[in-house]
């Protein structure tokens, strides 16, 4: 591990600890052979008449180390297919990392797309209680939280309602209500408060800062400077899968914006 | 890790049901219905063609008794088959232990079973047919087609996401194992031969059980059929939640 001498540790006791974290895929790796293929490719191979192509490969991610401590705030920026979801999907263990590795200590509440494991034709009790339920809650636990749930989801009368007759704005009350009321210490949060209007945006964001004031370490992508410039303590910047900085939140933004580092001090950090 | 599990599994099997039966008229029914109008329609066809298989026991009885068991397995089967790719979206944004898809696939076809179960009964009614003492048998071997169908169906689940072309070939593959069991004829017709190597069908024992469960007869090769079909059974089990468990967390990346 190298020393980060840039990064300003409040104390050190790192919750997330992320080392050489990669994700490798092929261009191609969906499709198999098929037979008439296999069986091509079997007699060219043997006839010498041609090489086998190269595997058509590209890292998502790649050698990405960083560390977080707890009770931190870090935002993640970078352009889009720059490689933040296939890292937060790693970090959240919905995808196995090709290289390296991601420890997490404590209860993670990974939050990628708000009504995960809803259905629609399920009652609105019935998707906190299963969103719960995937996630490791049972349901002597969503009972207790249900009041409080239901209380910030505004739902009401609706609760024993199928979700498909929901206004989408009530539908994303309620799948943001259930996973940030959830018992966590690290919360992954990828840009799902792009949505919705400015109402909600701002009643999430405070659920938000209320949670992290309960000492919750959280991760989130967003590509809003607002969001990131009050919320978060620190920025990491990603492109093309790599951790180009690792720092503070003004240098990232900068970066963000402009592409380049402008202040000469701040290319102390890894620039590639 | 699978105990810890079981509330999901419940759950998503419960919910499972629940979104099968939602919008049908049936509902529940449907478990019912299904082999009911097999039983009929392989009665007719069993008069067209002056095919004599059973003395004692009424035909109808007979093939609803064998009926009850093949339906949940193939039941059990498809939706095992299908549960990981069903659930691609959640899959790839929430961390949960996979084995609950194949699984709650199997409870949920399970209550579609106790449903159908309530098919014998009103059989043995219509035929006046008085079950013998062996019925008390009938729960151990309804759990064996259970624990069969859960063995096979992680193994469906696991090797669905990697070979799509088992989807496709399920439905042919399930109607090839019916004809090659004996549901609606009697497993006398095995030549004596055969009847040890038939016995790797694991299907035909627990469908001879439920025979003897219900009339308290059945083919003299019934128990070892019934043990083979067990010794498959541990043997899927095991070796399906290892594979599946060893997959699990490149699923995503099969898909």
């Amino acid at each position: 591990m190298q020393p980060q001498s840039n990064i300003i540790l409040p104390k050190a006791d790192p919750v997330i600890d992320v080392r050489g974290l990669g994700k490798r895929y092929h261009r191609d790796h969906v499709k198999l052979p098929s037979a008439h293929e296999t069986i091509e490719g079997a007699i060219r191979r043997a006839s010498g008449w041609s090489k086998p192509a190269p595997p058509d490969e590209f890292w998502a991610v790649k050698d990405c180390s960083f560390q977080v401590n707890r009770g931190e705030t870090v935002g993640i920026m970078g352009r889009n297919g720059a490689g933040k979801s296939v890292l937060l999907k790693m970090l959240a263990r919905v995808i196995k990392p090709t290289a390296g590795e991601a420890l997490l200590r404590g209860r993670v509440t990974a939050l990628l797309e708000l009504g995960s494991g809803f259905h629609p034709d399920m009652t609105g009790r019935e998707n906190i209680f299963f969103s719960g339920a995937i996630r490791g809650y049972g349901r002597a636990e969503m009972n207790r939280r249900l009041p409080e749930i239901v209380d910030f989801s505004g739902v009401g009368s609706f609760l024993d309602t199928a979700v498909k007759r929901y206004s989408s704005g009530m539908f994303m009350r309620l799948a943001f209500s259930v996973a940030i009321h959830l018992d966590m210490e690290i919360l992954i949060l990828d840009e799902v408060l792009a949505v919705g209007d400015a109402g909600f945006r701002d009643r999430c964001l405070e659920k938000v800062r209320e949670v992290s004031r309960n000492g919750c370490t959280i991760l989130m992508v967003s590509h809003e400077k607002g969001v990131v410039s009050d919320f978060c303590t620190r920025a990491l910047y990603i492109d093309h899968g790599q951790l180009i900085m690792d720092g503070a939140v003004e240098d990232v933004l900068e970066l963000y914006r402009t592409g380049t580092l402008s202040d000469p001090l701040a290319s102390r950090s890894s620039v590639a | 890790m699978i105990w810890e599990s079981r509330e999901l599994t419940l759950l998503l099997a419960r919910r499972n049901v629940h979104l099968r039966y939602q919008y049908t008229v049936a509902g529940l029914g449907w478990a019912l219905l299904q082999p009911l109008l097999t039983v009929i329609v392989l009665s007719a066809f069993r008069l067209m063609m002056g095919y004599r298989t059973t003395d004692n026991v009424p035909y109808g009885l007979y093939v609803g008794t064998s009926l009850v068991p093949w339906t949940f397995f193939v039941h059990a089967l498809t939706l095992s088959a299908h549960s990981v790719l069903k659930h691609t979206s959640v899959l790839f944004k929430v961390h949960f232990p996979r084995i609950v898809l194949p699984l709650s696939s199997v409870a949920g076809a399970a209550a579609d079973l106790v449903i159908g179960l309530a098919l014998l009964p009103i059989l043995m009614i219509y035929f006046r047919f008085l079950p013998h003492w062996t019925i008390l048998l009938l729960p151990l071997f309804a759990l064996q087609v259970v624990l069969f169908a859960a063995g096979l169906g992680i193994w469906m689940a696991y090797l669905n996401t990697k070979y799509r072309d088992l989807a496709n070939a399920l439905p042919f593959l399930t109607q090839l194992w019916f004809f090659l069991t004996p549901i609606a004829y009697t497993s006398n017709v095995i030549a004596d031969k055969w009847r040890p190597l038939a016995g790797l069908n694991p299907m035909l024992g627990i469908i001879e059980g439920f025979r003897y469960a219900i009339t308290g007869a059945a083919n003299p090769f019934m128990p070892v059929w019934a043990l083979t079909s067990l010794a498959i059974t541990a043997f899927l089990l095991v070796t399906g939640t290892y594979r599946f468990l060893q997959t699990e967390d490149i699923l995503t990346d099969l898909i």
